[in-house]
């Protein structure tokens, strides 16, 4: 198997893939390992033959556009980065987070569970063949405050919570070396997904786009299919050239069922 | 509809037969007077009489040798080799000659014999008395392979078997001798080679036989608490195997586990594992896990012996280690 890939997803995989014509490789993977389901592929099936632009109401931006801090300063080295993109259903995760004690805001939790979890999955050494050692994130918010977390893969939710939280008070990012992991809330960029670019001296950027409620077919209690009104939001990885594709999906992988988990969202 | 207990299945399945057919004829060591040691013979001696039930030499291949010849001018004897373990000191009976007579005779003499025979572990015989050696003799061609896990299907079955011209080795679990459950009235007569679905599922296909049928059973219920969702398939016979039965929960599931108390290697999974790699490849979502006892003498010691056998609990922990729940 030397200089070869050994297969991640299963047979019934690969044999569904080739029976609906899609290339897994092409395919957001949410399973264990980094693996796709049928339901990914579905969703890439139904992603080639949807239309390309979603109902104009869902575009529609709930504040004004504000460039992150991390942005705003020269232009990305790589201009095409590899993307993988993931849609997950947080309403579960942003019911919970409104009965956060700490008070923190529902949009602030769910980009501390994110940073936190890319976090951890980028210290798998496994997924990204970074340098050991803590992985420090720089995290911009909606708004635009930006805040660098030293050791993320470290701590709590809580945690990267308050920090962020105090974000206004945080030291710019531009006063120290580039994190190699950068976390964008892109809630207020008017468009469903982003795809950040990754930044010069950077591994990985994740953009979270804005929490859209909109109809999804969802499992009833009876086990049968319906439509429920759920929020969704994309996630979407960037990485540069050290991360190999799969990899970037597996680490998306890791943070969407994360925040799935968090939750306490079923299997 | 009455409740029995496996022992009592075993002698009720012979005796339908017997009360059918004056050609049935029971010989083995302790099964009349005594009713076997087992006591899964008991009464037939006073129903069918000493010409019917015939106690014999403590000497397995006399038992056998008698057998085979009684098979062959026209009777169909049911055999008991007490232990399953003594099969090794009358192999050459039972794989060179009752195998392969109607193949040599080119069908002109067949061989409708039944060997009933105790089966398995978890009683403290001890590493001779105690071994479960279904996949020795599905290693032979010419020999069919029962292991009923029920009273009602150790009825039918031990019925099927009597019934077959060719000879079955029926294996009885020891451990499965005092469990009870309903059995139907009247004459009950099952099919060989059909497996049948002990509890329905989506998420896993698990296969087993004999005692690991309950224990798979019970690892299931514990499974479905955390959401895996497991197929119990009982597979009752390994000769003639129902694959169609395998391949299709397989095809639903994508997942396969075998349940096996034989020791690892080469054992009846091995063959199931392979019959699914090659005919439902592509219907697999992981890879084929068997749960088996390990390769080692079955130990006397109560815990070692217990924790040699897959137990209920093993079979759920690697069930969700290979599944990653």
């Amino acid at each position: 198997m030397s200089g070869q890939r050994r297969h991640r997803d299963s047979p019934r995989m690969r044999r569904l893939a080739r029976e609906a014509g899609v290339d897994l490789a092409t395919v957001p993977p949410s399973g264990r390992h980094g693996r796709a389901t049928p339901e990914d592929l579905a969703w890439a099936q139904d992603k080639r033959t949807a239309p390309a632009a979603p109902a104009a109401s869902v575009l529609t931006p709930t504040a004004p556009v504000v460039t992150p801090a991390v942005l705003a300063g020269p232009a990305p080295a790589a201009a095409l980065p590899s993307s993988s993109l993931l849609e997950i259903d947080v309403t579960a995760f942003l019911r919970r987070a409104a009965f956060d004690p700490a008070a923190v805001p529902p949009r602030t939790h769910l980009l501390a569970a994110a940073a936190g979890s890319l976090a951890r999955a980028v210290s798998d050494r496994r997924l990204a063949r970074l340098p050991a050692g803590p992985v420090d994130v720089d995290v911009d918010d909606d708004d635009g405050r930006a805040v660098a977390v030293t050791g993320a893969d470290l701590l709590s939710v809580a945690g990267l919570c308050r920090m962020l939280a105090s974000a206004g008070s945080a030291p710019p990012l531009t006063d120290g070396p580039p994190a190699s992991v950068e976390v964008v809330g892109t809630g207020v960029f008017g468009t469903t997904v982003d795809v950040l670019p990754v930044r010069s001296g950077r591994a990985v950027a994740l953009s979270v786009g804005p929490v859209v409620r909109r109809p999804v077919v969802v499992l009833g209690e009876d086990g049968q299919e319906q439509i429920g009104i759920r929020s969704m939001v994309w996630l979407a990885l960037s990485v540069a050239g050290s991360i190999e594709p799969p990899d970037a999906s597996a680490l998306l992988a890791r943070v969407g069922q994360d925040l799935r988990l968090t939750t306490g969202a079923g299997r | 509809m009455a409740q029995l207990s496996y022992r009592e299945a075993v002698a009720r399945g012979i005796a339908q037969e017997m009360q059918r057919d004056e050609r049935v004829v029971v010989v083995g060591e302790d099964i009349a007077g005594a009713g076997g040691v087992f006591k899964t013979t008991g009464g037939l001696l006073e129903r069918f009489g000493p010409k019917r039930v015939i106690d014999t030499p403590i000497a397995e291949q006399a038992i056998l040798g008698a057998a085979m010849g009684a098979a062959m001018t026209g009777l169909r004897p049911v055999a008991e080799i007490m232990f399953s373990d003594f099969f090794a000191v009358c192999w050459d009976l039972v794989v060179n000659q009752m195998a392969k007579t109607r193949y040599m005779t080119d069908g002109q003499v067949t061989m409708p014999l039944v060997i009933k025979s105790g089966n398995g572990g978890g009683l403290r015989f001890g590493a001779q008395h105690s071994q479960s050696i279904e996949n020795w003799a599905m290693a032979v061609p010419g020999l069919k392979v029962v292991t009923p896990s029920t009273p009602e299907d150790m009825v039918g079955l031990m019925a099927a078997a009597i019934r077959c011209d060719d000879p079955v080795l029926l294996f009885e679990h020891k451990a499965l001798y005092s469990s009870k459950a309903d059995v139907p009235d009247g004459p009950i007569l099952d099919t060989l080679g059909t497996a049948r679905v002990r509890r329905p599922g989506t998420d896993a296909t698990v296969l087993a036989l004999g005692l690991m049928v309950p224990r798979a059973l019970q690892a299931a219920e514990a499974l479905a608490g955390r959401g895996i969702s497991c197929e119990v398939i009982d597979l009752r016979s390994l000769v003639p195997l129902d694959t169609s039965a395998v391949l299709d929960s397989v095809a639903r599931t994508g997942r396969l586990f075998t349940v096996e108390e034989n020791p690892r290697l080469l054992g009846w999974g091995a063959e199931l594992a392979s019959i699914v790699a090659h005919e439902a490849f592509w219907d697999l979502d992981g890879p084929v896990v068997r749960i088996t006892s390990p390769h080692v003498p079955l130990p006397s010691a109560d815990s070692l012996e217990d924790l040699v056998l897959p137990s209920a609990g093993r079979i759920e922990k690697e069930i969700v280690e290979a599944m990653g729940a």
